[in-house]
């Protein structure tokens, strides 16, 4: 393969320690939201590129690379989901503790974290997608591979779990009832 | 400020919780060269002999005489289903472990594997995937899957279908800038009663995404029954769960099973979970592990069975329990044993504080 032996293929911007380096944050953020878990994000990240990373030049022929990279990040995520819901659960906290007590010093993120992780895995990349990675419904759900009506559904459903459980926490977001979310176009990145 | 704009806000200060890569783009850049450059040795290995064993096979036969075009006895294996996955259009260049003709018992019953390779893959209703409660991978298409074996085991019959999908929407072709998705091989597993037609063949496991050069493996723990997709010559050994020693050192005891043109079907001892998380395998060729995995498992109706946890230190809440009963529920099942043959004990129970990154909870 193509730059087997070096740092890897392609030359320049496209290059892909130059992508993996302008990248790496951004992607490790999105798998941190899909997995809610630092170990397990870089786990999924590193994957991610290493399946990317074969193919790299056919990649970069056809354009920019993140998009591609992106999509197979999620759909390892689904994948590991398949074969490895039973295994460690690596956790930063119990998944319920004996007394709440210390819900009352959750912070907003932590509230926001652990509603995330009580979505299921196909709604809850929706959301992230759709309201982190600011995706539009189309690529949505050619990532998600699945139909736009899919990701209105599972975005708008996502949003009002979302809205209810954060509805107490310290930063609740507006409990207006604005249905799902609008249909509107946004250009594709 | 909208739901959304909210969300977005937010969204944005969790994912900075991520904190910074623990390696730089350079370094991680040359691990996955390095990586990479393994295992592309590896599958080279793999298809330089699998070359050798080709030519070997063309010419014995015509050295020895014997290489009679019509020579194919009536009574053997039917050939392989059309397939897309053999036929190179959404076929990858490494070695394939899902192609080639199907195998198993039943692969010369053409009726049934053809209409095995038709049965749906949907397993819930639309409403449940909508709410995201499946994967909702939708239906590879039938001229894409392959029946990769198709038999009796323990009595019933299982089948594995493997089927490929570019998972993007059909008109995305038309959007510009769009970067076509990988081909995504998926699987899944049918089973069925003695001698079921193929109507009664149920989806017990899957759809699940694979990789070609990968083994399957998936387990019936009511049963024990164990089914390992490999390649032909492969040798597959089997662990039934981590041994911990008193040092607290965990190994495992491998066995090898018989392999028919690399697939293994054995027994394990059935669990009295409704899942299986301690049986492992793993696959050798020429004598190096090649692979290393756990089973996909069925899931059984049967509840599980109760794990008495003992507190020493005073009951928790009713949440706590709950929380202990889970964790020892699920460390019985990775580590294969029956409630019976433990005694289980919540030294400490209580909250801990573990708001930043990087603390953790005990």
């Amino acid at each position: 393969m193509d730059g087997a032996d070096g740092e890897g293929p392609g030359e320049g911007p496209t290059s892909f320690p130059d992508f993996v380096t302008r990248q790496q944050q951004s992607l490790l953020r999105l798998a941190f939201l899909l997995v809610g878990d630092r170990g397990h994000a870089e786990d999924l990240v590193w994957t991610a590129l290493m399946k990317t990373y074969r193919h790299w030049d056919r990649i970069t022929r056809r354009g920019e690379p993140s998009a591609y990279v992106r999509r197979v990040l999620v759909t390892t995520h689904t994948s590991w989901r398949r074969r490895a819901w039973h295994h460690e659960q690596p956790t930063g906290r119990l998944p319920d503790g004996a007394t709440t007590e210390s819900d009352d010093r959750l912070d907003g993120n932590e509230e926001l974290r652990r509603a995330l992780a009580a979505l299921p895995p196909r709604m809850r990349a929706t959301v992230v997608l759709r309201y982190y990675e600011d995706l539009n419904e189309l690529q949505t759900a050619q990532l998600m591979g699945c139909s736009e009506s899919t990701v209105n559904t599972q975005a708008a459903r996502g949003l009002a779990r979302l809205r209810t459980v954060l509805a107490t926490g310290p930063a609740p977001l507006p409990t207006a009832d604005h249905g799902p979310p609008s249909r509107r176009r946004e250009p594709p990145r | 400020m909208t739901p959304e704009d909210a969300l977005r806000r937010r969204l944005g200060g969790l994912a900075e919780q991520a904190g910074r890569p623990s390696a730089d783009g350079p370094g991680l850049a040359r691990r996955i060269a390095r990586d990479s450059a393994g295992r592309q040795r590896a599958r080279r290995n793999l298809l330089a002999g699998v070359g050798c064993v080709v030519l070997l096979g063309i010419a014995v036969p015509q050295l020895v005489g014997t290489g009679a075009p019509d020579a194919v006895p009536a009574s053997g294996p039917a050939p392989a289903a059309p397939s897309r996955i053999e036929d190179g259009a959404f076929g990858t260049p490494d070695a394939d472990m899902f192609a080639g003709p199907t195998r198993g018992s039943l692969s010369d019953d053409r009726a049934f594997v053809d209409a095995v390779r038709a049965l749906p893959w949907t397993p819930d209703p639309p409403s449940a995937a909508a709410e995201g409660l499946t994967d909702h991978l939708p239906d590879p298409p039938v001229e894409t899957r392959s029946v990769v074996f198709a038999g009796e085991v323990s009595g019933n019959r299982w089948a594995l279908v493997v089927g490929r999908f570019a998972d993007v929407p059909p008109d995305a072709s038309r959007l510009p800038g769009q970067v076509p998705g990988p081909p995504q091989l998926v699987a899944a597993w049918f089973t069925g009663p003695a001698d079921a037609g193929p109507e009664e063949m149920r989806l017990r496991s899957g759809p699940g995404g694979i990789v070609s050069d990968w083994p399957l493996a998936v387990i019936d723990p009511r049963t024990g029954a164990l089914v390992v997709v490999a390649a032909p010559g492969d040798v597959v050994e089997v662990s039934e769960r981590p041994e911990i020693t008193a040092d607290g050192s965990t190994t495992r005891a491998w066995q090898e099973v018989e392999t028919v043109d690399g697939i293994a079907i054995t027994r394990m001892p059935p669990s009295v979970q409704p899942y299986d998380a301690s049986t492992s395998y793993r696959v050798l060729r020429n004598g190096r592990t090649e692979a290393r995995d756990s089973p996909w498992s069925f899931h059984s109706d049967q509840p599980p069975v109760p794990v008495p946890v003992e507190y020493p230190r005073g009951r928790p809440s009713a949440l706590g329990e709950q929380a202990a009963d889970n964790a020892a529920q699920h460390a019985l099942a990775e580590l294969g044993l029956h409630p019976a043959e433990v005694e289980i004990t919540a030294q400490w129970v209580g909250s801990v504080p573990a708001g930043d990154v990087g603390q953790a909870a005990a």
